[in-house]
């Protein structure tokens, strides 16, 4: 982030008498804001979108050929099932063999 | 006497509300279920030498809610209780991450809870859920296991300018809570350690066997339910 850009505003807002000059940094922003009487100010740089929602895979997961059952619908389908449309079924024991 | 359960699901395939009918019947009899209008049913015959185990009510003990809270430290309040939900790989949010790491008829268990974020005034304050994905398995030798698969955090709120804050917090504190949560799992996971089993499947909500008519939700609770 250019923090010279921030220390020019910050420098600016003193000369006027601004005052609760408070500064938040995050990886990929920052921000800073101030006060005086009722005026308020926000100055805010960032270098990308931040979306609101991440997920990841935990990297470190046991072996597939320790797994010999698994909680499975054998044959089930969810993305036609959730087409809604159309009447679907199917029928199966549950000791079915685990993975592909 | 096993058990013939149907399930009424008003949205969709386990996913949110629904009524279950419990109808017991003698080994090698017979049993009839009438009536139900939804969006998509199941049928289960559940043995009785099922065991089945509750897991939101297994999750909302005071240790395990203390345990919980440490993951978010100072950086977000929880909001409600633990809850969980099986849900289908392909509709995991880091499914096309490695679709091939599990068969797309494979369920998980989606752990879950609400947040809430407090932000400064140029800011609206974060509401959201974090979510842990709960892989289980039987293993050579017929023992419950599972790990953390996953996780995942979504939320509204936070703008204009509070996102980064949030995402830094959030990317920091959550993938770092699996460990919590495995630890959480294998304490639970412990006390089935002497058991064998040769199945294993889930049932939506509580997975009562109580005779006759009962309305839950599958969104907010799942049970794991195992057979020797």
């Amino acid at each position: 982030m250019n923090t010279k850009l921030f220390e020019r505003v910050e420098a600016i807002l003193k000369e006027e008498h601004f005052t609760h000059i408070t500064k938040y940094s995050s990886t990929h922003s920052a921000t800073l804001s101030a006060d005086k009487g009722a005026e308020r100010l926000v100055l805010h740089v960032t270098d990308r979108d931040e979306m609101p929602r991440q997920a990841a895979a935990n990297q470190d997961v046991p072996a597939a050929s320790e797994i010999r059952v698994s909680a499975t619908l054998a044959g089930f389908r969810p993305e036609l099932a959730a087409q809604g449309a159309q009447r679907l079924g199917q029928g199966g024991a549950l000791r079915k063999p685990r993975r592909k | 006497m096993p058990t013939l359960s149907q399930y009424w699901f008003q949205n969709g395939f386990f996913q949110g509300p629904f009524d279950v009918w419990n109808q017991p019947y003698p080994d090698g009899g017979w049993a009839w279920i009438s009536g139900g209008s939804c969006a998509a049913t199941l049928a289960w015959n559940r043995p009785d030498s099922e065991q089945a185990i509750d897991v939101a009510s297994e999750l909302n003990t005071p240790g395990t809610l203390s345990q919980i809270d440490n993951i978010l430290g100072n950086s977000a309040n929880r909001t409600s209780g633990l809850m969980a939900a099986g849900v289908f790989w392909p509709n995991v949010p880091y499914y096309s991450q490695n679709p091939g790491a599990h068969n797309n008829s494979d369920m998980l268990i989606r752990v879950y809870f609400n947040f809430h974020i407090g932000t400064p005034w140029y800011c609206s304050d974060a509401n959201g859920d974090i979510d842990y994905y709960i892989f289980l398995y039987l293993d050579g030798s017929g023992h419950l296991q599972g790990y953390v698969d996953g996780w995942s955090y979504h939320y509204d709120g936070g703008g204009p300018f509070c996102t980064g804050s949030i995402n830094d917090a959030l990317n920091a504190g959550v993938p770092a809570g699996m460990s919590t949560v495995q630890t959480i799992l294998d304490q639970a996971l412990a006390l089935l350690s002497g058991s064998t089993f040769s199945t294993l499947y889930y049932l939506p909500g509580s997975g009562t066997k109580a005779p006759g008519d009962t309305s839950e939700n599958a969104d907010t609770d799942v049970a794991i339910a195992v057979l020797p």
